[in-house]
């Protein structure tokens, strides 16, 4: 699973020098905004066929946030 | 400073008078568009609108709920703007609240507002039920479908049918109390340093009658609302504007849902904070740059202003696929809430979209200076609306007086008194006026921070929480560096205990990181610190005791930034 969002956000987020890890955050090690979050959770949908609730995105702030979001959600 | 010629609009006295009049003047015409689909919408017209306010109003009246205060949670939605008008326009009190809060800031504003009713979207069921818990004698009504605890708004909404078809109707010839508290807008934060600020019917008529004055919608226009409705600034320029000129609203469900909605809708007006804006332009940019377009876009550019001095629009021709961006018809974006880079305007208006950059306040309801379209003063926030004066103290702090100016704050007359001098609210920004009368915002004197996304934050609530740690002596909360365009996001300076500090040594900063995260777990995220820095010395203080913050800089005397 961190493999496959490790690659989603590389190929969304200009990333720079920034190595992606567990514990990398979006927002303040890439900069992301919570509009580009947005955008950024809008492509892990496509990926992974599912559909998160507005409010939950708020809740995504860590890689690690991330990878065990989307486990608990496509199991 | 000269009189303007000002748009003529109705002078409705309150926001009955305002549902009146537009329900009545523009009865045939869509006054609100709801998705229903990702590419299908529904249309509820203004006389449609004004029939299901009556029956709801009431229905509200008939169960003695009106005259008590009433807490609103959800996604900007027809239902959310039905029941607030059914509050205000039926003497209650609308509290309405950030949906970004979380379970706990929630509740503890509803029990602070002493709230009897919450109107509450279904997505807030789990926030609710937390609600209810604390305060078991609420009453839940849900704006969508039934859930739990909580009634369908639908279901008030057809008792007052059932209750007009019975020929009782006690809401058409209501008086309203145009002094009256109509609606908490609380501040950011939980503790006492949140402020719930009281405004009235005579506060939102006078801004809205005065802000449509100045900035000119039509009757034709499609307004995108897809800022927080529980904010003064959406609610004024995004609901209440919109219904004055007789426009049409329709409602984003979420950013989420942004490019379905622009693409269906397609827009004319959009009402933003200046994090939009500028996320937009740099991704206009991207993408110009991603398909090796950059290049011919700055052409363009260059040749439609060369051509816009001629008299020639060929904006529509050569920024085409610019414009698709946004729709394909966005004239004019109101921009507000925080700092907005110049160059960003102008930027717009090479795309051919005007930005209308004002500046304003909860306590002036909230709009303070506007401009009219085509003045080009960029730096500048505009000319006090004609609802209001402002001056600038000896300090160069902005004070604001008139009809749009709050009546107190909750519960806090210390709080009121000191945010007044005489008549004149002392807004806590500093800035100037030039000699045509123009007001420029140069930065704040009060503690309070503004981020570019508009979130106001008080930073004593997160310095409370993070000083409980052990590991921290002192602590201060600023925003974190940003852009030229400003930042959207918060930092802690801190001064460590020098003991622990002394006993972790290199361990430090991960255990201060634990003790942030585990901080950040109980804000909002708008709230979380996203960078923490050390100082090695005391923050400099009053005598008071209390930081000295303006003598602290982001880089001067700090580690581990």
């Amino acid at each position: 699973m961190f493999e496959k969002v490790k690659q989603i956000i590389e190929e969304n987020v200009d990333c720079g020098n920034v190595k992606i890890v567990l514990e990398t955050d979006l927002i303040s090690d890439l900069q992301v905004n919570s509009l580009d979050l947005v955008e950024l959770v809008c492509a892990f949908e496509v990926a992974f066929d599912i559909v998160v609730p507005e409010k939950d995105i708020r809740k995504l702030s860590k890689v690690s946030d991330i990878v065990a979001y989307l486990e608990k959600r496509v199991a | 400073m000269g009189r303007y010629p000002f748009n003529p609009v109705e002078k409705v006295r309150d926001l009955k008078e305002l549902t009146d009049y537009s329900t009545r003047t523009y009865a045939d015409k869509d006054a609100y568009l709801i998705m229903t689909g990702r590419d299908s919408y529904k249309g509820v017209t203004y006389r449609q609108f004004g029939k299901e306010l009556t029956a709801l109003a009431n229905a509200l009246m008939t169960r003695g709920w009106a005259g008590e205060r009433m807490a609103l949670v959800g996604e900007n939605s027809y239902e959310w703007v039905l029941a607030y008008f059914s509050i205000v326009n039926t003497n209650s009190t609308a509290v309405p609240l950030d949906k970004e809060l979380t379970a706990e800031e929630l509740k503890a504003f509803v029990l602070r507002a002493k709230a009897t009713v919450l109107f509450v979207s279904p997505s807030y069921a789990e926030e609710a039920q937390i609600i209810l818990d604390a305060a078991p004698e609420l009453r839940v009504v849900s704006l969508g479908d039934a859930f739990g605890p909580a009634m369908p708004l639908r279901e008030l909404v057809d008792e007052g049918f059932a209750l007009l078809a019975r020929g009782e109707d006690r809401y058409t010839n209501l008086e309203i109390d145009r002094e009256r508290p109509c609606a908490i807008m609380f501040t950011s934060g939980t503790t006492g340093a949140s402020k719930g600020v009281l405004l009235c019917h005579r506060n939102f008529a006078a801004d809205t009658v005065a802000a449509c004055q100045m900035v000119l919608f039509k009757k034709e226009d499609l307004m995108l609302s897809l800022l927080p409705i529980n904010h003064a600034y959406e609610c004024v320029c995004g609901i209440f504007g919109p219904m004055l000129y007789g426009s049409t609203v329709a409602f984003c469900p979420g950013v989420k849902h942004l490019p379905d909605c622009l693409k269906m809708f397609r827009p004319t007006v959009m009402v933003l904070v200046p994090l939009y804006v500028e996320t937009f332009h740099r991704r206009i940019w991207e993408k110009a740059k991603k398909e090796g377009k950059e290049g011919q876009l700055k052409m363009a550019i260059r040749l439609c202003n060369l051509a816009a001095i001629f008299g020639i629009n060929l904006r529509d021709i050569l920024l085409r696929q610019v414009r698709e961006a946004f729709g394909g018809r966005l004239r004019l974006v109101v921009s507000g809430g925080a700092y907005m880079n110049p160059k960003l305007i102008k930027a717009y208006r090479d795309f051919g979209i005007v930005i209308l950059h004002g500046y304003g306040a909860t306590e002036c309801s909230p709009i303070i200076t506007a401009k009219f379209i085509g003045w080009r003063r960029d730096k500048s926030v505009g000319v006090p609306l004609p609802c209001c004066e402002v001056k600038i103290d000896q300090d160069g702090q902005i004070l604001v007086r008139g009809e749009s100016v709050f009546l107190d704050y909750l519960d806090d007359e210390e709080g009121t008194a000191e945010a007044f001098d005489g008549d004149w609210y002392k807004s806590g920004d500093l800035g100037y006026k030039d000699k045509d009368g123009f007001i420029y915002v140069t930065g704040r004197s009060k503690d309070m921070i503004v981020l570019k996304n508009g979130k106001n934050i008080m930073p004593e609530e997160i310095e409370n929480l993070l000083q409980q740690s052990p590991l921290i002596a002192e602590v201060m909360v600023k925003e974190a560096p940003g852009d030229e365009n400003g930042s959207d996001k918060l930092m802690a300076i801190i001064y460590p205990d020098p003991a622990k500090k002394e006993e972790l040594g290199s361990a430090l900063h991960s255990a201060l990181q634990q003790e942030i995260d585990s901080v950040n777990k109980q804000l909002a995220s708008f709230k979380q610190i996203r960078l923490f820095a050390l100082r090695d010395t005391e923050f400099p203080k009053t005598t008071t005791r209390k930081i000295k913050r303006y003598q602290v800089i982001f880089g001067k005397g700090l580690s581990n930034v």
